[in-house]
């Protein structure tokens, strides 16, 4: 599974009633959603189960919209599957 | 033993709230034959408010299902036979055994069905995907999830319906235009729809949320209006309301929050809002007066901390589960409690469990919400407890003016039961406990 169906699969996972192929791919998706604190940290645990990824709160900022929490994503996951 | 006999334990409609009188069936879990440990979840109780899924608490094995799926019960009426159960649940309408023989354990064997549906297992998991399939007659067996994981979307309900539209609506969109009366149709020539694209245009109903059912049964959505509206109007009407506030400064909170997530994984990582629900319910444990109900003219100390929590739901209206010993749970613990009670709420299917009587209630408008609220009790309880956003603040610090995070706390409390000194004491408690003793548990 590529790095933007996990996180779509994750956003589904912890916001049942959200259907994210609804979600434009370049806007906040976080207020599109309207995913509070928590949902959001449930998102990055999903993330997390599935790829072994952790996203430290400081790179919060980098992860706001879909695309590039897919490229902070695909970037990062890079080296170990080569 | 084996015991040929059709006896055994009934198993009740529970009473899942004070004011639920019926429930209807949706699904049936288990079939007879089955055994059931303790905690399984036998059955999805609709009420009122939510879907409910209902837990057994001793082990047993099911003998016959009394009530088919879709049907309405009063509370009390026997569901299902179970045997080798002492009692089949702990909810308070339990129905006590008729006649239980010594040792009637019976086995499947013993089982004459009476025509009981077979549970399914579809991909319908969202409420308002089957609320959506209900609207559209469409059978949601019969839709083919194209999700992941087959999972079915508004999308394929809409194509198995023959209505298809390719329109993508964010919730956020979704709301908007329900709240300002817009029709989607507007916006025909957008791929994607934003909240943003919504708000450009203007609002064509003011306050028209105009619902719209074929059915004689309202739908959820509008039950629960009317349960809310019925309870807050009562609120209103009977108590007299006393509205305090105080600013709570979260810089320690802050720091320690912020240096505890950096050394934990994200799935142990804590959100300011747990340790607002665990000062919250601690605080009503050291000053009792505001943790219990307004009775027959006097108050009744509750003697536990059930705190009841309420969860927005996207869909409109809110749920308030409750959390038992909610002043004994660490931070940590609350977190996970409070991430099961949102999945379960946004799932719309509470358990049992979750049902209990409040004691206090918090409303926390979360990250998203305005900065602070005064709040309408939730009756008998007299007082609720409200957290605004956590924002950044201009305060004084030792003479000088610095900025630092901050809450807005706020307790609504019953005139009749606690008076401001009260009040004043459990706001300033929860600074307390946010300053030291919470800390330290991190």
């Amino acid at each position: 599974m590529n790095a933007r169906e996990t996180i779509l699969e994750a956003i589904e996972r912890i916001a049942p009633d959200v259907d994210p192929s609804m979600l434009p791919p370049d806007v906040d998706f976080r207020e599109e959603a309207e995913l509070d604190s928590m949902d959001f940290l449930g998102v990055l645990t999903a993330v997390q189960e599935a790829t072994g990824m952790e996203v430290p709160e400081t790179d919060y900022g980098q992860i706001v919209t879909i695309d590039h929490f897919t490229e902070y994503l695909t970037m990062r996951l890079q080296p170990v599957e080569s | 033993m084996t015991t040929a006999t059709r006896e055994g334990t009934l198993f009740a409609m529970p009473s899942l709230g004070a004011d639920m009188s019926e429930g209807r069936i949706t699904e049936w879990l288990v079939q007879p034959g089955d055994h059931v440990e303790r905690g399984q979840i036998v059955v999805i109780v609709e009420t009122d408010k939510s879907d409910i899924e209902v837990e057994v608490f001793e082990p047993a094995t099911v003998v016959e299902l009394l009530v088919d799926e879709g049907e309405l019960v009063p509370v009390g009426t026997p569901i299902a036979r179970f045997a080798g159960a002492e009692t089949a649940t702990s909810a308070p309408a339990a129905v006590p055994p008729q006649r239980a023989g010594p040792g009637a354990t019976v086995h499947g064997e013993a089982t004459p069905v009476p025509a009981a549906p077979t549970p399914t297992t579809t991909q319908v998991t969202s409420p308002m995907i089957r609320h959506l399939a209900d609207e559209l007659h469409v059978d949601p067996k019969r839709i083919r999830g194209t999700g992941p994981g087959g999972r079915v979307h508004r999308d394929d309900v809409e194509a198995a319906a023959g209505t298809t539209s390719r329109q993508r609506i964010t919730p956020r969109a979704r709301r908007l235009m329900d709240e300002r009366g817009i029709d989607p149709s507007r916006f025909a020539a957008l791929g994607y729809v934003t909240g943003d694209d919504v708000l450009e245009l203007p609002v064509e109903s003011p306050g028209g949320r105009t619902v719209e059912s074929s059915d004689e049964r309202p739908t959820k959505a509008e039950t629960m209006r009317r349960h809310i509206a019925e309870l807050m109007s009562r609120s209103w009407a009977e108590i007299p309301h006393f509205h305090l506030a105080r600013r709570l400064d979260l810089d320690l909170m802050t720091d320690r929050l912020t240096e505890a997530n950096e050394q934990r994984a994200i799935a142990d990582r804590l959100v300011p809002g747990a340790l607002l629900l665990c000062a919250a319910a601690r605080a009503a444990a050291k000053v009792p007066a505001c943790n219990g109900w307004w009775r027959d003219g006097g108050f009744q100390p509750a003697g536990e901390v059930r705190l009841g929590v309420v969860l927005s739901l996207r869909s409109g209206g809110i749920l308030v589960p409750t959390i038992d010993h909610a002043d004994q749970l660490t931070p940590v613990e609350m977190m996970q409690r409070l991430a099961e009670l949102v999945q379960r709420a946004r799932q719309g299917r509470l358990r049992a469990s979750d049902m209990g009587e409040a004691t206090i209630t918090v409303t926390n408008l979360g990250d998203l919400g305005a900065d602070s609220v005064a709040g309408v009790i939730h009756p008998p309880q007299v007082a609720l407890v409200g957290f605004g956003a956590v924002r950044d603040a201009v305060v004084a610090a030792d003479g000088l003016p610095t900025v630092r995070p901050t809450v807005q706390a706020s307790l609504a409390g019953d005139h009749r039961a606690i008076d401001g000194l009260t009040g004043s004491r459990y706001l300033a408690q929860l600074q307390t406990l946010l300053d030291g003793p919470l800390l330290e548990e991190l």
